[in-house]
């Protein structure tokens, strides 16, 4: 659709008529943010919080400002009550071997902040869920102006619903590749000139001589980070037979030379949903499509389902349950159709990288 | 002698002061006789004089007996309407007198055309002598044009003596009813030379007359004459447009446009360039009923609302209502857009066309047998994807992608003899719009029309129409693994028949009309085997859309007209039909859904009935103003379903079914009208109320196509609206133009019984299309005869929008927070065009004239603001940014010609 818009400029013989716009907004309130879900397969699950942060301002949203120091517990209609720590600022874990969500049972979160205000999230219910029995991609050349620039994969799933259910299902997708970095190769400038000056984490030091020299192991020069789907993958069971769900588009995982270093691979996760929680996705795939989309349908209000106990606060985010199954593949970077570019030489951490891991993750292979 | 003279004065005084002559009771026998000879008789056989002038009463006859009847009531009903009245002096003498007032306005209006070196010509109907003085006649007859015979719509006929006149209907029918006697009548049409008629009319006549199209061999006299018919004969919220005129005003990209102007009008709006349609005092785009040739058309628009549909050639007259709405139309709550296309010319073939940019069209109309039948044919087409195809873009593969359109209306006409005429009428559109690698989007409309046209007699006429439609639009998508057609298709036969009958002071409309709407709600193919698309077919929807009507137009006198009238409107929406069942007291959603019920072919689903009264009210207080009243109530049975900013050639129309109720709105306006200065100015003002019920809005995240629960994704509330419109115009002289400003208030609540069928809470929020404050600015200033300088401004207050007001992350999507509906307003819209217009030598004989028209559009290069969304750039910054469709000045050059 952006094309289409693009094509009206054309028309016209304009361009670039896109421009920030102004419009008077009041004063802009810091909502909190409850992120986080439960599913069938084993923990740690994580409850993000923090707030909501003005449009159009230089924050990045990787630095949001967390919510530190709360309190939240994961309770299921069974009795079973999980306390979530602090394992970063504003994020909340469960143990590994903590409470699973079971197939059946109802689940939802409890809050209470360090001001005393308390939340809790609608209990949400893990419906049965079917099987992702396939994954595809397809290599698509870019048409950004720079060098294979918005090359590459479209990735599809191939699913099962639930015979005799309705099914309200998301395939959620995950890509993990492998980066390299060098944080021993940063450099601090000096009178006289460069001198080594490597991360701490990178196992090396600067020597008495000032040279480089190794101390130790890198912990920061192989890292694994993840891509998400930008828009969520919601079935419609309308354009479904027998409960089978076929080439569904699941994501886009950009061609570049960091995500083929090596190879990447592509986890695709089928998670029932129920119906409140459908339409909560439904709409969120609803004002993503509608970004550049030249007919342009007014966004949507994004209803979560965490309410405020003690006051009259609206509340963003949701924390929702899901049963899931899932399947991954790998995708070669020999794939693309041309030599990949070698990997650029990053003198720094690797957990620049947004979404990124420093550890091996279990399933990498 | 004086003594005696008052001695008899006593005696008489005293003798008849018991009865007044006038009181005297007649014997009867009167009809037929003159009024000379009942005087002489009276004044033989009772002491009394009358005192008159004979050339008064000459000619002047009894209409019926007048036994047991006083005098008086005989003369008070001889003389109704003529510019005769007697008094009684005392009881012995009757003084006729002729009140000079209607004479000396009579003169003095022949003076004044000759001093303006107008021809005035002297027609007689009748003599004095041979039709009856006291009695008031009808003078009909035809108004054409008299270079290419095609009657003159909207027309004025005027007596101007007596202040009274009506214009010409679609044929150029008039019916003028006058006092007998002598007056002066203007002719009257846009652009085209007065012709003033010095008339005697003494018995009801024929007047068929030809207009000359004005040649302005004066520089500095242009005619345009709306002011006659605005304040005087027009009714309130109706506006006749002249396609003349429309040309020569600036053109986006040279396309000559009927909708653009439609939209300069006060009470209406738009949503952008490149929305389809208008918006008319408050109501939605899919509340006009746009006509043409009385067919309904249900997508106008060209290239997504750059264009209408209408190529302003093949367009002969348009009428637009936006209040008042008389009976005769119905299904459209808030407005008409009546346009009749070109008949062919019965006399001799000519043509006209156009080269643009984007386009080019030819019309050509001529008789097929003289004086018989007559065709008129046209066509506009654009360059087959040359303006795209020449486009440099890094895009690849753009060379292949494609815009394009059509349209072509043909019209056979045969006259059978004065009183019968047959009409073949057909039209079409088609777009096609494509990319590379993406959708290809058609749309077509498809009209096909006959129409006869039979007078009874002078006084009743009628007009019968078989017609059918079509809309459609096919979406095309080419892709590999999701490739699929998708079809959607309105289909409407209709039947129609309309009378008029004018007797005296009415004039009587009535019909009926009945449409069979069949809607294929969407198909859905796979296109190749390798697409993983599953078919759909949509269960079609059928209805039925009936209406009687009957209104009257009734001139009391010359200061007061009223037309009212009543509509009654039947809705079935028939079977086959699966119609789901919902669990009760829930909110309709597809979980609640319990089953369906099942309807066979033919079978009522459900019927709605509406009642619908009209009336329009004028009270003209002086030849310079008047106080118009008007108000409606309309059912619309077919609602366009849209849930984007803009109207899109891929919405769908909805018929009325159980779940949705029709649309009802009532509509109230007021309006003062007045002249100034020999209606060199004339001015405006009106105000209006409208409350439209069953208004359709959609949920948050609403999925409109191909939806078989369409109804658990909308919702139905109430409209409201309010405003006031002002213009002033000046008619007259070098420069003429207009200016109006309209204050006006769209708004809606919808308020369901659950908070999910509920929107912003239930509180009541502006639609779409709430643009309080629109300025328009139109003018035209005539450089020489031949070169104009015409120009338009336009204003409006920036349309409410639904703005993220934060961002935030769910499951690493960066996602916004959304403000409750149109609580917020895109930048203010303004925007100035300008052309010049250099038009062909005004000899009244050549065979080509030619018109060259040089056009900037936007001259300021403002960046209008069409929609706000906002855009992740990839770092996760979410800004708000506003699209504007059009944000440089452009020129263009078009040339057009008629031979």
């Amino acid at each position: 659709m952006k094309r289409v818009l693009f094509l009206i400029l054309l028309i016209v013989s304009i361009d670039g008529c896109i421009d920030p716009a102004r419009i008077d907004i009041p004063d802009f309130k810091y909502q909190l943010v409850v992120d986080g879900f439960i599913t069938t397969e084993p923990g740690p699950y994580t409850v993000k919080l923090y707030r909501s942060r003005p449009l159009g301002s230089t924050v990045d949203l990787d630095r949001l400002i967390a919510e530190k120091f709360a309190k939240i517990t994961l309770k299921d209609d069974a009795g079973n009550v999980e306390a979530l720590s602090e394992t970063s600022e504003g994020v909340y874990q469960t143990t590994l071997n903590g409470m699973r969500g079971e197939t059946g049972r109802k689940y939802h979160v409890e809050i209470t902040l360090i001001n005393g205000k308390q939340y809790e999230s609608a209990p949400e219910e893990i419906r049965p869920v079917g099987e992702v029995t396939g994954i595809e991609y397809e290599f698509t050349a870019g048409s950004g102006a720079g060098f294979r620039e918005g090359d590459g994969f479209k990735i599809f799933a191939d699913a099962t619903g639930v015979p005799n259910q309705d099914d309200f299902v998301r395939l959620r997708m995950v890509a993990t590749y492998k980066v390299e970095t060098f944080p021993q190769l940063r450099t601090k400038r000096v009178e006289g000139g460069d001198i080594p000056d490597p991360y701490p984490c990178s196992g090396y030091i600067r020597d008495q001589n000032g040279r480089l020299a190794k101390a130790g192991e890198c912990d920061c020069c192989t890292c694994w980070p993840n891509i998400y789907d930008e828009i969520p993958s919601i079935t419609d069971e309308q354009f479904t037979t027998n409960d089978i769900f076929r080439g569904e588009y699941v994501g886009f995982v950009p061609a570049t030379r960091q995500t083929l270093y090596e190879k990447i691979r592509i986890e695709i996760q089928e998670m029932s949903l129920t119906p409140d929680t459908y339409l909560f996705w439904k709409l969120v795939k609803a004002q993503k499509e509608g970004l550049s989309n030249i007919f342009q349908p007014p966004s949507a209000q994004l209803k979560g389902n965490i309410k405020a106990l003690n006051s009259d606060e609206e509340v963003l985010g949701i924390f929702w349950a899901a049963g899931l199954k899932s399947k991954a593949i790998y995708i070669d970077r020999l794939e693309v159709p041309y030599i990949p570019q070698p990997i650029d030489t990053l003198k720094a951490p690797c957990t620049f990288y947004p979404n990124s891991t420093n550890k091996l993750p279990s399933f990498w292979q | 002698m004086k003594k005696v003279l008052l001695f008899l004065f006593l005696v008489g005084s005293v003798s008849l002061s018991a009865q007044s002559i006038l009181d005297s009771k007649l014997k009867g026998g009167e009809q037929g006789r003159s009024l000379l000879s009942i005087i002489e008789d009276l004044e033989r056989t009772n002491r009394v004089r009358f005192y008159f002038l004979q050339a008064w009463l000459d000619g002047v006859v009894l209409d019926q007996d007048y036994k047991g009847q006083p005098l008086r009531s005989a003369l008070d009903n001889l003389f109704l309407g003529t510019d005769l009245s007697y008094l009684e002096i005392d009881s012995y003498a009757i003084v006729i007198v002729r009140d000079p007032t209607m004479a000396l306005q009579r003169l003095a209006t022949i003076q004044t055309a000759k001093r303006e070196q107008k021809k005035i010509e002297k027609i007689n109907i009748g003599s004095a002598e041979g039709g009856a003085r006291n009695k008031k006649v009808t003078l009909s007859g035809q108004l054409k044009d008299s270079k290419n015979n095609e009657p003159l719509f909207g027309a004025s006929i005027y007596a101007s003596d007596i202040q009274s006149g009506v214009t010409t209907d679609a044929e150029g029918n008039f019916a003028l009813t006058l006092p007998a006697g002598d007056h002066v009548v203007n002719l009257n049409y846009v652009n085209y030379e007065e012709r003033i008629i010095d008339l005697s009319i003494y018995r009801d006549g024929q007047l068929n007359m030809m207009l000359d199209e004005s040649p302005r061999m004066l520089e500095e006299i242009v005619v345009m004459d709306k002011a006659a018919k605005e304040v005087t004969t027009s009714k309130i919220g109706q506006t006749q447009f002249s396609m003349k005129e429309i040309k020569r005003q600036p053109a986006f990209l040279g396309e000559v446009d009927l909708i653009k102007q439609i939209q300069a009008q006060p009470g209406v709006t738009t949503a952008g360039e490149a929305a389809s349609g208008f918006n008319v005092r408050g109501g939605g785009v899919d509340q006009n009923l746009i006509l043409y040739d009385g067919m309904p058309v249900f997508n106008s628009s060209h290239v997504f609302g750059f264009f209408s549909t209408f190529n302003a050639e093949a367009i002969r007259d348009v009428t637009f209502y936006r209040g008042g709405i008389p009976a005769e139309f119905g299904g459209r709550v808030s407005s008409v857009l009546d346009i009749t296309s070109r008949e062919g010319n019965f006399e001799k073939w000519s043509g006209s066309g156009g080269v643009g940019m984007i386009s080019s069209n030819l019309l050509l109309n001529g008789p097929i047998k003289k004086d018989k039948t007559s065709l008129s044919v046209s066509l506009r087409s654009t360059y087959s994807d040359w303006l795209i195809n020449t486009v440099k873009s890094n895009y690849v593969n753009l060379q292949n992608s494609s815009v394009s359109f059509y349209d072509g209306s043909a019209k056979l006409t045969h006259k059978f003899n004065d009183r019968t005429k047959l009409t073949f009428s057909g039209y079409t559109s088609h777009d096609q719009f494509r990319l590379q690698g993406d959708s290809t989007y058609k749309w077509n409309n498809f009209l096909g029309s006959m129409r006869l046209d039979h007078a009874f007699s002078s006084k009743f006429t009628s007009t019968f129409t078989l017609g059918s439609g079509a809309y459609n639009y096919k979406v095309n998508d080419k892709n590999e693994r999701t490739g699929f057609d998708l079809s959607y298709q309105i289909t409407y036969p209709s039947l129609k028949a309309d009378f008029q009958y004018q007797t005296g002071i009415h004039k009587i409309a009535f019909g009926f009309q009945s449409t069979y709407y069949s809607f294929n709600p969407g198909t859905l193919d796979p296109n190749s085997s390798n697409s993983n698309i599953v078919p759909i077919q949509m269960d079609k929807q059928n209805s039925l859309e009936s209406a009687v009507y009957v209104g009257d137009g009734i001139t009391f006198n010359e200061k007061i007209f009223l037309e009212g009238g009543v509509r009654f409107s039947v809705f079935n929406a028939l079977g086959p039909a699966n119609v789901n069942t919902y669990a009760p007291n829930a909110p309709l959603t597809p979980s609640s859904q319990i089953g369906v019920e099942k309807y066979g072919a033919g079978e009522v689903i459900k019927t709605y009935t509406g009642l619908e009264p009209r009336a329009s009210f004028r009270y003209t207080l002086n030849p310079n103003s008047s106080i118009k009243v008007g108000y409606n109530r309309i059912y619309q049975y077919l609602h366009l379903v849209s849930n984007t900013t803009a109207i899109t050639p891929v919405d769908i129309w909805q018929p009325s079914n159980s779940f949705f109720k029709p649309q009802v709105a009532d509509q109230i306006s007021i309006g003062y009208f007045r002249n100034f200065k020999e209606k060199m100015y004339e001015a405006f003002v009106e105000v209006y109320q409208k409350k439209i019920n069953n208004i359709l809005d959609f949920k948050d995240g609403a999925n409109l196509i191909l939806n078989d629960h369409l109804e658990t994704d909308l919702l139905q509330g109430v409209g409201e609206a309010y405003g006031v419109e002002t213009s002033i115009a000046k008619n007259l002289g070098r420069l003429t133009g207009s200016i109006n400003y309209t204050y006006s208030r769209s708004l809606r609540t919808i308020n369901g019984q659950f908070d999910s069928e509920k929107i912003n809470k239930g509180n009541q929020y502006p639609s779409n299309f709430d643009q309080p404050h629109i300025v328009n600015l139109v003018w035209k200033y005539n450089i020489s005869r031949r070169y104009y300088f015409t120009g338009n401004f336009t204003y409006h207050t920036g349309r409410p929008v639904t703005v993220p007001l934060a961002g935030f992350l769910v499951d690493n999507i960066t996602v916004a927070s959304f403000s409750e509906r149109n609580q917020f307003r895109i930048p203010d819209y303004h925007r100035l065009d300008i052309a010049f217009i250099l038009e062909g030598n005004h000899k009244r004989k050549k065979f080509w004239d030619g018109t060259w028209a040089l056009s900037f559009y936007n001259v300021y290069a403002r960046k209008n603001p069409y929609t706000v969304f906002f855009k992740d750039n990839g770092d996760g910054y979410l800004s708000p940014y506003q699209l504007s469709i059009v944000g440089t000045v452009l020129p263009s050059l078009s040339y057009s010609f008629k031979f």
